[in-house]
C-alpha cells in the first residue's frame, strides 16, 4: 500500500499560516474599509509603484502609529528575518504585506487576504530585482500557494523566473535550485521551476540534480505518475 | 421484410455509434453533449469545423480551483489571438493523456502567452519550435519566424510547456492540398497585411503543414510525441466526432 503524505508546508522560507500572532492589531470596521480601499489603489495600473506603498504605509501609520510601529519592529526579528534571505532591511512593500497579512489573519478574513495580497506579492517580487529576487519570488509563490491561490503562485513564479532569464541572471536561478530542494515545494511549483527553466536547462548546473531529486521526492510522497517529468 | 431490414439497420447504426463513442472516450475525444468542457482537466485541445474542409483549433484551459472558468485560447487569424470565455457547442475536445499537474503548467503558459502577446500574434506558416520567447512568452519574430497557424500555435504552446505533441521529423511535407491551402490563406491576408509579411508568407508556401485534426489527434496519442501515422489514425476519430457535433 502506498502512503501519500503529499506536500507539507514548512516555515523555512516564510510560510506563515500556522504561526500564532501575539501582536496583531485590531482595526475598526471603518479602518478596515479604508485599508482595503488603499490596497485596491495599489493594483491600479496607473499607480506609481514606488509612491503608492508610501501612501498606504503612511496612512496606516497615521491611523495606527504606535501599534503599527510595534508590530513592524516585533515582526522583523521574529518573523521577517527568516523570510528575507538577504538579511537586509525589509522593504516597504514587504512590511505592507506582513502588516496586512497579520491584520487579516487576526480578523479571520482569509478570502480578503488572498484578494489583497496578490498585487502586493507581485509588486514585491518586482521590487526585489536583485540576487535575492528568485528566493523572494519563490517565497511569494509558496505563500500564495498556501493560501489556495495555486494559479497566482504559478503565474508569479513564471513571470519572475522569466524576468531573471531575460536579464541573464542564471546564477541566481541556479543558486535557487541548489538551495531549495523539491522536498520544500508542492508538485505544481516543482514542475513550474522545471518548465520555466527548460529553455536554459543546459546552462544550469544544479538543474539536473533538482530533476533527479524531484523524481525521488514525488515517489516518496506518492505523487509520481508516469510522464509527470517527461520532457523536462 | 423492408421493415425488418430497416430495424436491423437502425440497431446496427446505434451499436456502431455506441462502439464509436466508447473508442473515442477511451482516446479522450469528446463531444460537448457527452462531456461538457467544464470537465476539462486544466488544459485540453478544442477543434471544430468552421467551413467546408476547414477546421479551427485552440486550447481550453482553466485555473486550479473547481469553480475556475474554462477559457479558450486560440489564434483566430492574423493578429487575432483570443482568450474567450465561451466556446461554441460545435467544438469537440481532446484531453491529452498526461498527468494533470503537467496540464496545469500548460494552463499557466496559456495565461502567460496571452498576457505577453494580447491579440498581437501574426498568422503565417513558420515552424512552431523556438518561436515563443522563453523569457517573455512573446512570439519571436525573426528570419524564420513570421507567424503561426491555429494548429501550429497549439503545438508551440505545448512545446513551451515541455510537452511535445508531435514528432516533427516524422511529418510529411508537400501533401496534396497543402500548397493550395497556404496560397488561399495568402490571398486572404493580402488585404490588410504589410508587404513585408506577404513576402515572408510567399517564401513559406510549401512549408510543412500541421492540420488541425492531426494536432487534435496527436493530443489523443500516448505516449507523446505522436508520430505522423499515429496522429493520422486518431485524426480519423476526431473527424468522426466532428461530423456528429455539427
Amino acid at each position: 500500500m502506498t502512503s501519500s503524505v503529499g506536500y507539507q508546508p514548512k516555515n523555512r522560507i516564510g510560510l506563515v499560516k500556522d504561526q500564532p500572532s501575539q501582536q496583531a492589531v485590531k482595526l475598526s470596521a471603518g479602518d478596515e474599509k479604508a485599508l482595503c480601499r488603499h490596497v485596491w489603489r495599489i493594483s491600479s495600473s496607473n499607480a506609481a509603484r514606488g509612491n503608492i506603498f508610501r501612501i498606504v504605509l503612511n496612512q496606516i501609520r497615521d491611523a495606527h502609529e504606535a501599534a503599527a510601529g510595534n508590530l513592524i519592529a516585533c515582526k522583523w526579528d521574529r518573523y521577517l528575518r527568516p523570510f528575507h534571505v538577504s538579511q537586509s532591511e525589509p522593504s516597504e512593500v514587504q512590511i505592507a504585506i506582513e502588516f496586512i497579512t497579520e491584520h487579516l489573519r487576526h480578523n479571520q478574513s482569509s478570502n480578503d487576504a488572498t484578494r489583497l495580497l496578490r498585487p502586493l506579492v507581485e509588486l514585491w517580487s518586482w521590487e526585489n530585482a536583485d540576487g535575492a529576487a528568485c528566493e523572494t519570488a519563490l517565497a511569494g509563490a509558496l505563500r500564495l500557494y498556501s493560501m489556495g491561490q495555486a494559479d497566482s503562485a504559478l503565474d508569479l513564479l513564471y513571470d519572475r523566473l522569466d524576468d531573471m532569464m531575460r536579464r541573464g541572471d542564471l546564477v541566481s536561478i541556479d543558486r535557487l535550485l541548489l538551495q531549495f530542494g523539491p522536498e520544500d515545494l508542492p508538485v505544481d511549483l516543482i514542475l513550474a521551476l522545471l518548465t520555466a527553466t527548460l529553455p536554459v536547462r543546459d546552462k544550469l548546473e544544479s538543474r539536473y540534480a533538482f530533476l533527479r531529486n524531484a523524481e525521488r521526492v514525488l515517489n516518496e510522497r506518492g505523487e509520481y505518475e508516469d510522464g509527470i517529468l517527461a520532457g523536462l | 421484410m423492408d421493415l425488418l431490414s430497416g430495424l436491423v439497420r437502425t440497431v446496427l447504426n446505434h451499436l456502431h455509434s455506441i462502439v464509436n463513442q466508447l473508442f473515442r472516450s477511451e482516446d479522450g475525444i469528446f463531444l460537448q453533449s457527452e462531456r461538457p468542457v467544464s470537465e476539462v482537466r486544466a488544459a485540453a485541445i478544442a477543434i471544430a469545423n468552421i467551413a467546408a474542409n476547414q477546421r479551427h483549433i485552440g486550447i481550453l484551459h482553466r485555473g486550479s480551483s473547481p469553480n475556475s472558468p474554462v477559457k479558450f485560447l486560440h489564434l483566430a487569424f492574423h493578429f487575432d489571438l483570443r482568450n474567450e470565455d465561451q466556446i461554441s457547442a460545435k467544438y469537440v475536445w481532446v484531453g491529452p493523456k498526461v498527468p494533470e499537474a503537467r496540464l496545469r503548467q500548460v494552463a499557466a503558459k496559456c495565461r502567460q502567452i496571452h498576457r505577453a502577446n494580447g491579440p498581437n500574434l501574426p498568422y503565417a506558416f513558420s515552424p512552431p519550435i523556438d518561436c515563443i520567447d522563453a523569457q517573455t512568452g512573446q512570439y519571436l519574430l525573426g528570419p524564420t519566424n513570421h507567424g503561426l497557424t491555429c494548429a501550429s500555435f497549439v503545438l508551440a504552446v505545448f512545446e513551451r510547456a515541455g510537452l511535445r505533441l508531435v514528432d516533427y521529423g516524422s511529418w510529411q511535407i508537400n501533401r496534396p492540398g497543402d500548397m493550395e491551402w497556404q496560397t488561399s490563406i495568402l490571398e486572404v491576408l493580402r488585404n490588410g497585411s504589410s508587404q513585408q509579411h506577404i513576402a515572408a508568407l510567399q517564401a513559406e508556401i510549401g512549408a510543412v503543414r500541421f492540420r488541425p485534426e492531426e494536432v487534435a489527434g496527436a493530443a489523443a496519442v500516448s505516449p507523446l510525441p505522436a508520430s505522423f501515422e499515429a496522429a493520422l489514425e486518431k485524426a480519423q476519430l476526431v473527424m468522426t466526432a466532428l461530423s456528429k457535433a455539427n
